[in-house]
């Protein structure tokens, strides 16, 4: 299986990947699923078995590796966005309820604090045990998928 | 010291509480540790007088009695009410939650399980939502309720007639 080695592009550099190569795809993937800041540009693609490939290992550049052929640009293209949307999504929302919660947890402990007669009465520590654990569950889905993409395109980080 | 008798309101609406008055709090004392979402007037409430008993013909249809002071009706006006209120308020966001996140969540599943090479994704989902919300009882409305009891001397009634 073709595999390409990911390094970051130099700033002056004025050669950017073609849009829909296997070698733009590749850096998109490793943009999103390590989470970078940059963007997908700021990274190059290479062929691993290439002359340009050595020196990147040569200079110790190497991000990482990522296995890339037509079929697996089709997953990324086709498969991947609906689970992406679908997470972000998801996230929104639980982003949303938490805030909610937040808010009327704020309201409950500013009235609590108040309160003279029921210092002391009502605890609402479960309550906090959630918002800690609330997003766990997404979290969870989205590990696991991100391991996925991490098995299918065999990703490898060295830097 | 006043004890306020507490009865369901079968008069059509015909008598009130006065709006604001002890009776309206007892009331309101009633309405929150009977935990119904009962609307305003399900209920109306009467001072006792003269420390006389209730008369046979009235007790079986009393439900709660509850005893209010000037500093026990200063607790419910300043910080009980508005305890009540926040707390709900937590209870029915968290109810809320539950089933938006659980909704979310599967929606994600769905996605994820019909989709060629990741329907074998290991995680709880639904599931995890589930248990997180096994582990949370409430807000803390019930110790509230259960203070507000004791402090009120609250005494609940169960009249088949009521």
């Amino acid at each position: 299986m073709p595999k390409y080695l990911i390094f970051p592009r130099k700033i002056d550099d004025p050669k950017i990947h073609a849009s829909g190569s296997l070698e733009a795809t590749a850096c998109e993937i490793i943009h999103k699923n390590f989470q970078l800041s940059d963007k997908a540009e700021s990274l190059q693609a290479v062929p691993e078995s290439g002359a340009v490939a050595t020196m990147v290992r040569v200079k110790g550049e190497t991000y990482c590796s990522i296995e890339m052929t037509k079929k697996k640009q089709k997953i990324w293209d086709q498969v991947i966005p609906d689970i992406e949307r679908a997470l972000d999504e998801a996230s929104e929302t639980y982003a949303i309820v938490e805030d909610d919660i937040y808010r009327s947890m704020s309201d409950l402990n500013d009235s609590l604090a108040a309160s003279k007669s029921f210092s002391g009465v009502v605890s609402g520590n479960n309550i906090s045990v959630w918002i800690t654990v609330g997003g766990c569950t997404l979290e969870e889905i989205d590990d696991s998928f991100r391991d996925k993409i991490n098995t299918i395109y065999k990703l490898e980080k060295f830097n | 010291m006043t004890k306020y008798f507490v009865f369901k309101n079968e008069t059509n609406g015909e008598q009130k509480n006065v709006v604001g008055s002890r009776e309206e709090i007892a009331c309101d004392i009633a309405t929150a540790v009977g935990e119904e979402a009962f609307p305003k007037g399900y209920y109306i409430a009467f001072p006792q007088e003269n420390d006389l008993a209730l008369p046979d013909s009235m007790s079986e249809y009393l439900q709660f009695t509850v005893e209010i002071d000037d500093e026990r009706e200063k607790i419910w006006i300043e910080e009980a009410s508005i305890l009540l209120k926040n707390l709900k308020n937590l209870d029915d966001q968290i109810r809320e939650a539950s089933s938006i996140l659980y909704s979310a969540t599967l929606k994600v599943e769905k996605t994820v399980s019909n989709c060629a090479h990741f329907q074998d994704l290991d995680y709880l989902g639904t599931k995890g939502v589930d248990s997180i919300f096994e582990n949370i009882d409430d807000s803390g409305v019930s110790e509230f309720i259960d203070y507000v009891y004791s402090l009120f001397e609250v005494e609940a009634f169960q009249n088949q007639n009521a």
